[in-house]
């Protein structure tokens, strides 16, 4: 048990064992007094009783007698006057008489006894009174009659005298003993009373022992309140909450100092009541409510007259009186949270260069312009909603201005032509800015397409007045695709997809067109998109295969190589060209499964013909998209090693769009093909990059002539004929073979003949052909002498 | 060296009634001397009353019981105090009886406590045998706080002789 436990404990019983302890000791103290009381009452008692015994009396009465009996001798003798006989009988009479009328008041006991006899001693005097008379008057007789009178009477009296003296002695001794357990029962009751006054100090000592610590409890729980009541002062004062009590009425009764700064009352100054007013309403849904009213945002103005923006609440708690509720009202000032709020939402959704709305707001305001308006439903589960129309703006030549011109002119076009087209709308009309050069714009209730064209053309013609920034003319344009909602499309995806099928068109119809959208856009997207999962369903069902087209060197009847080309037999369509098929496949994201397939059946057709005894290079084609990776380098190394093929017999044929993309990243793996061992060939060489500085750095095995440049020989062209001497001049100098494709007549063959080039592909030497066919013709070859 | 002798400045007041001093010549008419006072008297003289001389001194009646009676009963007889005014005498005093107790009496009972010289019961002489002839005694139904031991110690009776000191 705990001391504190064990204290409350006694604390408890204390008030009666207080009681206890203070009554046991109040009745040892009277029984002590008592006590003293009763012994002292005997005692003196039994000293009165020895005092007033009449042992005196007895002894005097005796000497009394003796002294008249002597003087009676006298007397007889003639020696004593009668008047002192008479006076000394006087005198013993007297004696006599005293013990006469008994004394009830105190008990004597052999002296009652004596009492009781002094009639009869009275009677015997007055007999001797006689008799003394008859003596003094001669008789002789009556004087031994006295003497004989006296003698029975001083024996009398000299037995009581004895057994008095006896009776004295005894009561003396009782009173000594008596005074010994006096003694005693003295020291008892003083001891009693002792204990007794040392109980009654002990408890008045525990008592106010107990008080002192009551009252320091008192005093702690006093302090702890005013200490905590303080905490929480500090506590609501320091809140940034403004924080305001009142009661039921609407008396306001504390408010904290954020409460007080706000509305610019005086520090310890309690504020104005909310008895009417805007918290007047807050107070009564307060009182009705179990527990805090949800919270509210509101407006409202401080003592400087600022407009602020509150987040506020207030609950009903019950005050000391039970029925006595009040209320506390709480607001947070978010003026400054909402102010944030509404600056990151601005930044959020607009564009920070021209503050148009961006691409985000603009979808939010697409969305919006889509909802049904209330209470005008339409049929077929569409919401009824104001007619509008949606332009993707597209602007024409502004790549060109930055890239000449540089940025910061580029944007100060942006913002102004920006600023034209916003100057083309009305008020509910919304111009946004989604791309980099591409702006949009909802034109709010059109009647119809007329009205849309109308301002696309405006729009346009605003693109392209000309622009003068920083002194510079500057002529640009735009083009924009246009859709109508609701007759071409309900929906946001659908609608900002028709608008970019609109543009794109507009674009390809040349620059400066205003396009609205037609079904037939979407049914040839629609069409490609059939085909691209087609062909990924082809690939995935090895419904791709080779062919192969023979390369031969000029005068030369056994192919030296050959091209390994795509095809793929539509169920429906019949051979869908490679050019159309694998532009889609690799955008759907099947580049490298792609890339593989063709590895893969390649190499394993290279190396069964080797098998057979053929050894024929074969050449594929890869995808610029997988020099932008490593990749090409890891398909190509796992076509290897899958076929065993020997790595000198596999070509592969890049174009030069790869340098575009990421020259770095296509030095380094042209590096790792070239590592391998495989031979590596520059398709379409003379058409697709300009620059030929990478020449200088990256070897080549193979050139092949891009068959632009063939089909122009035979033609008589001298510029032609000049081109490809150059390229095979180039190829020489690099130490790379060169292959003339697209070889198609005798003339161009022998023209190829003349200018000394290496090998040649094309229809007059052989079409891509299976590759039995291939192995055919080779073997004729081997076997023509 | 007894003797008896009449006051000289008594003659002028009390006349026959004046105590007889000793030495003085004796009367024609003996009437029995029942008290003598002695000792610090003036002149050094030893002053012998009778009952008429002592009741001469200034006579009253005194209610009272005592320890040693039942019930209240008159006295009559003379304040103490009367009796050594009368005789120009103070100071304490030993008194005597004829049956030879004798005790001391202070100055002050005479003064402030009132002890009285009783000489009659109901108007009669108190005989001898009823504590005469002069019985001192205190008006202790008066004055309940004399009804002590000591008080009635000095309560002496069949007083013959008082000493003065």
């Amino acid at each position: 048990m705990t001391p504190r436990r064990l204290r409350a404990l006694l604390a408890g019983r204390r008030g009666a064992l207080f009681k206890l302890g203070l009554g046991g000791a109040a009745l040892l103290f009277c029984l002590s007094i008592a006590a003293s009381g009763l012994h002292l009452t005997t005692q003196s008692e039994l000293e009165a009783r020895v005092q007033r015994t009449s042992v005196w009396t007895a002894s005097q009465m005796l000497v009394e007698l003796s002294e008249f009996e002597a003087v009676l001798r006298g007397v007889q003798l003639g020696t004593e006057s009668p008047a002192r006989m008479w006076q000394q009988f006087e005198i013993l009479y007297s004696r006599m008489k005293s013990i006469d009328p008994p004394d009830d008041r105190i008990p004597q006991d052999e002296m009652d006894r004596l009492r009781d006899q002094a009639p009869l001693l009275m009677a015997e005097l007055d007999e001797i009174e006689r008799d003394l008379q008859a003596m003094l008057a001669g008789s002789v007789a009556a004087g031994g009659r006295v003497d004989r009178r006296l003698a029975e009477m001083k024996l009398l009296l000299r037995h009581a005298n004895v057994r008095i003296h006896q009776q004295r002695n005894a009561l003396a001794q009782q009173a000594l003993a008596n005074l010994g357990t006096g003694q005693t029962v003295f020291l008892a009751c003083t001891l009693g009373l002792m204990v007794s006054a040392g109980l009654l100090i002990l408890l008045l000592l525990a008592e106010s022992a107990r008080a002192r610590w009551l009252l320091a409890q008192s005093r702690a729980a006093a302090e702890q309140l005013s200490q905590a009541e303080g905490t929480l002062r500090i506590l609501i004062d320091n809140l940034p909450a403004l924080i305001c009590a009142t009661d039921a009425a609407g008396r306001c009764l504390f408010v904290n100092e954020a409460y007080a700064g706000f509305h610019g009352l005086e520090p310890g100054r309690v504020g104005p009541d909310l008895c009417d007013g805007p918290q007047a309403g807050l107070l009564m849904r307060a009182l009705a409510a179990e527990g805090p009213l949800p919270f509210v945002e509101g407006a409202a103005i401080d003592h400087r007259g600022r407009s602020r923006t509150l987040l506020s609440t207030a609950v009903s708690v019950a005050g000391a009186g039970g029925e006595r509720r009040r209320v506390v009202f709480i607001a947070f000032d978010i003026t400054h949270r909402k102010a944030a709020e509404n600056r990151i939402r601005h930044l959020a959704e607009h564009d920070p260069l021209t503050d148009l709305p961006n691409r985000t707001l603009f979808k939010t305001r697409l969305r919006a312009a889509l909802a049904p308006v209330d209470g005008e439903r339409g049929g077929e589960g569409m919401g009824a909603f104001w007619p509008f129309a949606l332009h993707s703006i597209d602007l024409d030549g502004f790549k060109a201005v930055n890239d000449s011109h540089g940025h910061p002119v580029g944007d100060e076009l942006l913002l102004a032509v920006a600023a034209r087209m916003a100057a083309c709308l009305a008020p509910e009309d919304m111009l946004a800015r989604i791309g980099g050069d591409e702006f949009a714009v909802i034109q709010a209730r059109v009647a119809g397409a007329a009205e849309a064209l109308a301002l696309s053309g405006r729009l346009i013609a605003a693109a392209q007045e000309p622009f003068h920034i920083g002194g510079l003319p500057i002529r640009i344009g735009a083009s924009i695709g246009t859709v109508l909602a609701p007759g071409q499309g309900w929906r946001d995806e659908t609608l900002l997809r028709r608008s970019d099928m609109a543009l794109y068109e507009a674009k390809a119809a040349g620059r400066g067109q205003a396009v609205l959208f037609r079904p037939e856009m979407e049914e040839a997207v629609l069409d490609e998109r059939l085909l691209t999962s087609e062909v990924v369903a082809a690939l995935r069902q090895e419904a791709l295969f080779l062919v192969f087209q023979p390369k031969y060197r000029i005068g030369g009847a056994e192919p030296i190589g050959c091209e390994a080309l795509l095809r793929w037999n539509h169920p429906v369509r019949g051979a869908v060209p490679p050019g159309r098929f694998v532009p889609l496949a690799e955008a759907a994201g099947h580049a490298a499964a792609l890339a593989r397939h063709v590895l893969r059946h390649a190499c394993r057709q290279a190396a069964a013909w080797r098998r057979e005894g053929q050894e024929m290079p074969v050449a594929v084609n890869l995808s610029a998209s997988l020099f932008a990776t490593t990749e090409a380098v890891e398909l190509v190394r796992e076509a290897l090693a899958e076929s065993g093929l020997p790595h000198r017999l596999l070509e592969v044929e890049l174009t030069e769009s790869i340098f575009i993309r990421d020259a770095e990243r296509a030095r380094e793996t042209l590096a790792g093909l070239r590592a391998l061992g495989v031979r590596v060939a520059l398709d379409d060489f003379g058409t697709g990059y300009a620059a030929l500085g990478y020449l200088q750095s990256l070897r080549f095995d193979t050139l092949k002539i891009d068959r632009v440049f063939i089909q122009a020989l035979g033609s008589g062209r001298p510029d032609s004929t000049a081109i490809v001497a150059a390229i095979l001049a180039l190829a020489r100098a690099l130490g790379a073979e060169a292959v003339a494709e697209g070889v198609e007549t005798e003339a161009q063959l022998a023209a190829l003949a003349a200018l000394g080039c290496d090998a040649v592909q094309g229809y007059l030497l052989g079409r891509p052909m299976p590759a039995p066919a291939l192995a055919a013709r080779f073997r004729a070859a081997a076997l023509r002498p | 060296m007894r003797r008896r002798c009449v006051l000289g400045l008594s003659a002028l007041s009390f006349g026959l009634l004046s105590p007889r001093r000793r030495g003085q010549a004796e009367g024609i008419d003996a009437a029995p001397v029942v008290l003598t006072v002695d000792g610090q008297v003036a002149g050094g003289e030893t002053i012998d009353l009778t009952l008429e001389q002592i009741e001469a001194l200034g006579f009253e009646t005194l209610r009272t019981a005592t320890p040693w009676t039942r019930g209240p009963q008159a006295f009559g007889g003379v304040p103490l105090r009367s009796l050594l005014r009368g005789l120009g005498v103070s100071g304490d005093m030993v008194a005597s009886a004829l049956n030879h107790y004798n005790v001391t009496i202070p100055a002050e009972d005479a003064e402030k406590h009132g002890a009285f010289l009783a000489t009659r019961l109901d108007g009669e002489p108190l005989r001898l045998r009823n504590r005469g002839p002069i019985w001192l005694i205190y008006p202790w139904s008066l004055r309940p706080e004399l009804d002590q031991p000591p008080y009635h110690e000095r309560a002496i009776w069949q007083l013959r002789r008082l000493e003065v000191r």
